[in-house]
């Protein structure tokens, strides 16, 4: 399921999100570029800094004025970027929504959870009271909370770490967007629970025609939820392409480095693969490769000399120097799979 | 796969029946309206046996008390009923140098890198700390000791007199498992040790461990939410539901067949790492109870898919099923299903 067949809801070209001094800027996100089709899951896979996260707050707009956005955000042909916030307001939350990893520290405390999704009602439809109560107690009961109906009057710390985030997606869907930005929405969760919630985020994407982008740092979780996946290092994309293939067949040698150091199909207590060193900080990226410092196959250019995001086979997108040497260097394992 | 070295049938360690309750704190309101006192029962009577160089790993959802039982195992709480031994002896009721002794043969690590380690100390004051409290060495020994110790857990020479806040998160639990060493014990009881890490690093910490105990003979206690690694760390594995063991049994055996259904459900909603193999419904439906009010019967009746009149009714006991011991009726039925 690439985007070619379906009609790209999401373009976004040459991100770049930077904070700090304009002179000495910290750049978050660097030249990032990927498009998200309709009713599409995408998952956006990094570690702690690696800005995902912010990637999805420079969608929305949320990350201003202290960062600056630059590039396109072209969502169904209209740039986000230039918008102001009143402009911004209307697509924000409407056609655009989005849930986070803490339910609790996004949910207010001291509304009931009706009210709360009423909120988005008043704010993004035309219904009236009645009609509003009828729906929140439909959005309820389409996230799978039992007793919709006697819930509405109950406040947030009155329901479970799972149950909360249900209502964070039905707040989120109260607009019927037709993107939902997702970060890390079951982080804080235990495995059974996330299971949960991410086979709801599935089943409304496809019975919505809703678009999606998962951001985690758990791979399992995109081999089980997303169409095509995104792995993103030091504020860059290093990889792009179908969740099959990426996991099947990783080309990146970060990619190949973070799917190799998950326990499986390894002898019990022999060493697993690690990736040398750790994630580097954003004032200190290279300005080359971001990943050469800890790259088991980096040549002399690659702290120096950026590579490309270039397409490797039909429907992959990689940025490296040496492709090849990455392949010999981990060996055919994951392709024997 | 390594076997515990040693081949003695005495076991280290061994719980008999362990309890922990907890009491709620009660309000003036509900003293005066003599409302029942509530009760936590966070451990409800757990019988295992460790044996000397094993892995055992502990698995379970938050909530179901597999921290309270490091802790308790580790001397941090005092148990409401029931016995630990250790190498044949009680220890529940130790005091004074005994109590220390303990205390030094059996060491907690914990999950969070950030918040055990004291700020304004340096690692050297931090190992110094504890070699001194227990006199595990004396005058230039001591920093001798230190180096040697730095070394071991493989952080850079200059590394002892800097802070906490000047390491990575990788390092600092590094620090940590330097620290439970440092007393040379028997046993490490690490409570989540490496779920605030990021993947890349995770390995790295996991190698450590694994490196450490077969050279030093330790005897580990591997508490964990992480179903993939506690697999590849552990000899066995004890799955723990609202405070006692349903399943336990060497660690093969039960991750590729488990007999109990929660277990069953358990390493079904972990993410794996197959694309092909995804579902539509959720593993496991429900939500672990509340500790406060535990089901009667078989806890897992309200969650369990089999249940039957006899399940509502009559508690199961942990019986041998298989190669290992399941705490179910059904057992032998759900097993092959």
């Amino acid at each position: 399921m690439g985007t070619t067949e379906k009609a790209v809801v999401l373009d976004v070209r040459h991100l770049r999100t930077e904070f700090g001094p304009q002179d000495r800027p910290l750049v978050a996100v660097d030249d990032v570029s990927f498009q998200v089709g309709q009713g599409e899951i995408l998952g956006l896979v990094g570690e702690s800094g690696s800005g995902k996260s912010i990637t999805l707050r420079s969608i929305l707009g949320i990350i201003r004025p202290r960062g600056r956005v630059a590039g396109e955000i072209l969502w169904n042909g209209q740039d986000l970027v230039p918008l102001d916030e009143a402009r911004l307001r209307r697509i924000r939350g409407r056609e655009i929504a989005m849930i986070f990893q803490e339910p609790m520290s996004s949910l207010n405390p001291l509304l009931t959870v009706g009210l709360q999704i009423q909120e988005n009602l008043v704010a993004h439809t035309n219904l009236d009271a009645k009609a509003r109560k009828a729906r929140a107690i439909e959005l309820l009961d389409l996230v799978g909370i039992p007793g919709a109906r006697n819930r509405l009057d109950d406040f947030p710390h009155e329901f479970s770490g799972g149950m909360r985030q249900r209502v964070m997606i039905a707040i989120a869907l109260a607009s019927n967007p037709k993107l939902l930005l997702a970060d890390e929405p079951t982080t804080a969760l235990d495995v059974t629970i996330q299971d949960q919630i991410l086979r709801l985020i599935q089943s409304l994407s496809r019975d919505l025609g809703m678009a999606v982008i998962l951001v985690t740092h758990d791979m399992g979780v995109v081999a089980e939820t997303c169409d095509r996946v995104a792995v993103m290092y030091g504020g860059r994309l290093c990889e792009v392409g179908t969740t099959t293939d990426v996991i099947a067949d990783a080309r990146h040698p970060y990619s190949l480095g973070l799917l190799r150091s998950i326990p499986r199909d390894v002898a019990p207590r022999t060493p697993l693969y690690s990736i040398p060193g750790a994630p580097p900080a954003l004032n200190a990226l290279p300005p080359g490769c971001a990943f050469s410092a800890r790259c088991p196959v980096a040549g002399r250019e690659c702290p120096d000399l950026r590579p490309t995001l270039e397409a490797s086979g039909s429907s992959r997108l990689v940025a490296c120097h040496h492709l090849q040497d990455a392949q010999a260097h981990f060996g055919p394992r994951e392709a024997a799979q | 796969m390594t076997m515990p070295t040693s081949a003695s049938t005495t076991p280290l360690l061994s719980l008999r029946a362990l309890s922990i309750q907890f009491e709620k704190r009660r309000s003036l309101s509900d003293t005066l309206a003599r409302r029942p006192q509530q009760v936590v029962s966070a451990v409800n009577g757990i019988d295992l046996d460790v044996m000397p160089g094993e892995t055992l790993g502990i698995v379970g959802e938050s909530g179901c008390g597999k921290s309270t039982l490091a802790r308790l195992i580790a001397g941090l709480h005092r148990p409401t009923s029931g016995d630990i031994l250790f190498e044949g002896e009680s220890v529940v009721g130790l005091k004074g140098t005994r109590r220390r002794a303990y205390n030094r043969r059996v060491q907690m690590m914990f999950q969070d890198p950030y918040t055990s380690l004291n700020p304004r100390m340096t690692v050297r004051d931090t190992l110094r700390e504890a070699i001194t409290v227990h006199r595990m060495r004396e005058g230039a020994a001591i920093d001798r000791r230190v180096d040697e110790l730095l070394d071991l857990v493989r952080l850079p020479e200059g590394a002892a007199d800097k802070f906490p806040h000047e390491f990575s998160g990788g390092q600092r639990q590094r620090i940590g498992i330097a620290r439970a060493l440092s007393l040379e014990p028997t046993c490490l009881v690490a409570d989540e040790l490496v779920s605030a890490l990021d993947v890349s690093v995770q390995a790295q910490v996991v190698n450590l461990l694994i490196e450490l105990q077969d050279e030093l003979g330790l005897t580990v206690l591997f508490v964990a939410h992480d179903l993939r690694l506690v697999r590849h760390v552990s000899h066995r594995v004890a799955v723990i539901y609202l405070g006692a063991i349903v399943e336990i049994g060497r660690s093969e055996a039960l991750f590729s067949k488990p007999m109990h259904p929660y277990s069953k459900g358990l390493l079904a909603a972990a993410p794996s790492l197959d694309p092909g193999a995804r579902r539509r419904a959720p593993a496991l439906s429900g939500e672990l109870p509340s500790p406060l009010a535990i089901p009667p019967g078989c806890p897992f009746h309200v969650r369990c898919p089999h249940a039957t009149e006899r399940c509502h009714r009559e508690k199961p006991a942990l019986r041998p099923v298989g190669s290992g011991m399941t705490a179910c009726h059904l057992a032998e039925r759900i097993g092959d299903a």
